[in-house]
């Protein structure tokens, strides 16, 4: 518990200790300044600091500890990255999950029931390293422009 | 069993971070801390201790292996001395920002050049704007509470954040005092296991610390900076504990020692606060009313309690044991967040500041003498001579 | 450390195939890499191989600012940003919690994959002392050299894996330094050969070589142990070479010798990939861009050092300087 400084008045005379604990000089004089005396309180009070008001927009995770992303991360789609973007031919794909293998943005997938392989739109860069590897010669780049979705337009930069 | 041992204070430190049951421990020696290591590695090696004891390959490995560690959920412990705290630098501010709180054990030492083992506040002080809990014993009880305390705090929900638990190197680290040990059930209810909010796991995946854009630093700072309004709450509220627990009367946030009608006050933290209360004892037997204010925090900095209780004096004076080279008052660190505190009282008391100390020079009961007249001399004069005064460098001896 | 006390490792199997290799992507799409990129290729890959069982140590760099920008991270699996100077000191502390949490009670599961994905420079530049602390102290833990041979995300400078004759922005090339970089590379997995008795099992990857990679990832993981792999990550903007062809760049350099794919465990070592007979390294060096102020003199130094490089393949494998215990 905070000990609490006792309340002297700095005055000639014996002090004595009133039923609330304060101490009195016992000299008239002194005692009516006394009586005057404010009450003495904080004389700095802790809400100087105010507060500090982050908006629920702007706040930031508490230390930058964020959750992780389950299967693709929506936050950072690339998909207007590309200027290329590679097609399938599915009769020449032999289904050798190079392409899979090969993209540093997983970006193909076989997909088990319809037994293609299937195209991330929303993340491929366009690099062109899928088309590089084929060896069946089953991909081909062709303009982004040419496609109805070409150059995704994002809702946020990035 | 409760039990009371002669120990010095890193003796004392290592029996707190033992009792506080720490489990990643990471060494590297420097002096003077050292001590505290090589007890633990006993404890460890005997079975005493369960706990991961690795050997840093330095003291920047040190605070990045327990931040590891304390990111896992696991409770971490490790200290560092004059230069290897400053080696350890970099790591300060991701500890805190990242909200890890782990503990770091301090036994001041001067920083280079050139090596000097004794005692200064400057290494530690100089990490005091990186977002740690810190503060200096004054006893080697006060050791073994403040790394207790330290962990029960900086644990808390609404805390979450590192301590320097600090100390004067040889001074406190390597003279022995009673302390006295609780019982193991006394610390269990005091200090609860460490829960981590989002500890890195593999069964509930989480990223800590992605980049972040300028306009997102700005709140997280902030909320850095909100987290030590809170802290005062929760020292409170340890302390009430504390207190309850193991029997004592603690003031939480500063030891304020014959300051009820006091006309003079010194304002020093760390074990030379002993001197200086004997000090204070006899310049009392002379008729002099002064008191001493040791603020156990340095962080956060009890402000309103700080001014509260300098609030009557006609003149203080800081004690420094610490240099800001080219600071406001060409002298320590202590003075410029103590005129900060007491600018806004109704009444001002006259602020001065005494080097004292530095290098681990022992400060001597005459220097407080000395240092009473010159705050007498001020108040007589109604004028700040100086901003800071150099014990042992004055010319004039007499004030 | 405790005795007899069980972790509950657990072992990962073999890769047969691409086909086999296991679906779940635990690097998943979504991050700010550069289109072609090879270290992000190579974190993939590794994702994949160690499974959803790991906990990821990030060294700021490349494979830190691109992967996580901004305030969101591809990692489908735990993850920390440690500073460059670190990666290895906080893997160790993430390494020693899970011991005492597993013998506290508090943690129950199969002992996590600790890996620490560090660039060149967080390997054994800046960030060399805690990775040879971590490799000597014995932690089971899977260290990861990502080589992209430059600091890469703050520009592309000159880092201690960057070859000799490349241009860098710290290493450009002009009258009085004509092939820009003058130093040969420091060799990452010698430096840990060399002198650390604890390590298992060291080794050498490339991306145009999968399930090779994957395979030396789940190896190096199932030792209890420190292990150490070396993994190139041929990077398009910083060697300056067209994005398409990353996978082409790492074949090349294997095929050319500037890369040598090998394992090293109980003191053995054991190459593979070695060509029949070794392209001249001219036909690596002509598409990247940071070799094309070279002069023949220039080129022919190259030539010569990796000629030294190969020669010492074929020699008896070298005894490890310090004996490792036999696994």
């Amino acid at each position: 518990m905070k000990a609490k400084a006792q309340k002297t008045q700095k005055g000639k005379g014996k002090q004595v200790k009133s039923a609330k604990g304060m101490a009195r000089s016992s000299k008239p004089s002194v005692r009516k300044a006394v009586a005057k005396a404010p009450a003495r309180r904080a004389v700095v009070l802790d809400d100087i600091f105010g507060t500090i008001n982050v908006p629920e927009a702007r706040a930031v995770p508490f230390g930058a500890i964020t959750p992780a992303p389950v299967r693709q991360q929506e936050l950072f789609m690339t998909s207007n990255w590309r200027i290329v973007r590679p097609v399938i031919d599915h009769e020449k794909c032999t289904r050798c999950f190079t392409c899979y293998i090969a993209c540093p943005d997983s970006c193909w997938s076989f997909n088990e029931k319809t037994e293609k392989m299937e195209w991330n739109w929303k993340f491929c860069k366009g690099c062109q390293i899928c088309i590089n590897e084929c060896p069946a010669d089953a991909l081909k780049a062709v303009p982004e422009l040419d496609f109805e979705d070409g150059v995704v337009r994002l809702e946020k930069p990035f | 069993m409760a039990q009371e041992k002669l120990l010095s204070g890193c003796a004392a430190a290592a029996q707190g971070a033992k009792y506080a049951e720490v489990e990643v421990i990471c060494s590297f020696p420097i002096r003077p801390y050292t001590a505290i290591m090589m007890e633990l590695s006993k404890m460890v090696a005997n079975g005493e201790l369960d706990a991961e004891f690795l050997h840093g390959e330095g003291e920047h490995a040190q605070v990045s292996v327990v931040l590891g560690a304390s990111a896992c959920g696991a409770r971490a412990y490790t200290g560092s001395s004059g230069v290897g705290v400053t080696y350890a630098f970099e790591v300060y501010s991701p500890a805190a920002g990242g909200r890890y709180p782990l503990q770091m054990a301090i036994a001041d030492r001067t920083l280079d050049p050139p090596g000097d083992f004794g005692s200064e506040h400057t290494d530690a002080m100089s990490a005091r704007d990186q977002g740690w809990l810190m503060g200096w014993a004054a006893t080697p009880q006060e050791v073994f509470d403040n790394t207790l305390i330290n962990y029960r705090i900086g644990e808390d929900a609404r805390v979450m954040l590192p301590q320097f638990v600090c100390q004067d190197g040889y001074f406190l680290s390597h003279i022995p005092d009673k302390v006295i040990l609780p019982e193991m059930s006394q610390v269990r209810e005091f200090l609860p296991p460490y829960k981590a909010p989002h500890p890195l796991s593999p069964t509930c995946p989480v990223s800590h610390g992605p980049q972040i854009r300028p306009d997102q630093g700005a709140p997280m700072d902030a909320q850095r900076a909100a987290t030590f309004l809170e802290v005062p709450k929760v020292i409170k509220e340890a302390m009430g504990d504390f207190n309850r627990i193991f029997g004592r009367k603690l003031d939480p946030f500063i030891e304020a020692y014959k300051m009820e009608d006091a006309q003079y006050a010194f304002f020093i933290q760390g074990a030379h606060a002993n001197t200086c209360k004997n000090a204070i004892n006899t310049l009392r037997k002379q008729g002099l009313k002064v008191g001493m204010v040791r603020p156990r925090w340095l962080r956060p900095w009890p402000t309103a309690q700080i001014a509260e209780a300098l609030s009557k004096v006609k003149a203080v004076a800081s004690v420094e044991t610490s240099t800001s080279y080219g600071g406001a008052t060409r002298g320590g660190n202590l003075i410029h967040e103590l005129r900060a505190t007491l600018y806004d009282l109704p009444k001002r008391p006259m602020v001065t500041s005494f080097m004292a100390g530095l290098g681990g020079d022992v400060v001597l009961l005459e220097d407080f003498y000395y240092m009473a007249k010159i705050l007498q001399k001020m108040v007589k004069d109604n004028k700040t001579h100086k901003v800071v005064y150099w014990i042992g460098f004055e010319e004039e001896k007499e004030a | 450390m405790a005795q007899a006390f069980d972790y509950k490792k657990q072992i990962l199997e073999p890769i047969k195939s691409l086909r086999g290799a296991p679906r779940d992507e635990m690097y998943v799409p979504g991050h700010r890499t550069c289109a072609g990129c090879g270290p992000a290729l190579n974190y993939r890959l590794v994702a994949k191989a160690a499974g959803p069982n790991t906990i990821f140590v990030g060294p700021t760099g490349c494979m830190y600012v691109a992967n996580s920008s901004y305030l969101c991270t591809p990692y489908a699996v735990s993850w920390i940003h440690s500073q460059i100077t670190n990666g290895g000191a906080v893997a160790s502390g993430i390494e020693a919690a899970y011991k005492i949490l597993a013998r506290k009670k508090k943690y129950n599961g199969p002992f996590p994959n600790v890996i620490c994905m560090a660039g060149d420079g967080g390997s054994v530049d800046i960030g060399l002392q805690a990775m040879s602390a971590m490799m000597y102290r014995g932690h089971d833990a899977l260290f990861i050299c990502y080589d992209n041979e430059s600091y890469a995300n703050t520009g592309v400078q000159t880092s201690p894996t960057t070859p000799y004759g490349a241009q860098t922005t710290f290493t450009p090339p002009g009258k009085m330094i004509p092939e820009g970089k003058t130093l040969f590379p420091k060799d990452p997995p010698q430096l840990v050969i060399g002198g650390h008795p604890a390590v298992k099992y060291v080794a050498t990857t490339c991306i145009s070589y999968p399930l090779d990679l994957m395979n030396k990832v789940r190896k190096a993981l199932n030792y209890d142990g420190p292990t150490f792999l070396h993994m190139l990550g041929p990077c398009p903007k910083g060697w300056k070479f067209d994005e398409k062809l990353t996978l082409d760049m790492g074949r090349l350099a294997v095929e050319t010798g500037m890369w040598t794919l090998y394992e090293w465990e109980n003191g053995q070592y054991k190459y593979t990939h070695i060509p029949k007979k070794y392209k001249p390294v001219g036909e690596y060096m002509k598409f990247q861009g940071r070799f094309t102020h070279l002069k023949e003199q220039h080129i022919a130094k190259m030539q010569a050092f990796v000629d030294e490089k190969i020669s010492r393949i074929k020699a008896i494998a070298v005894e490890a300087p310090i004996p490792t215990p036999k696994v």
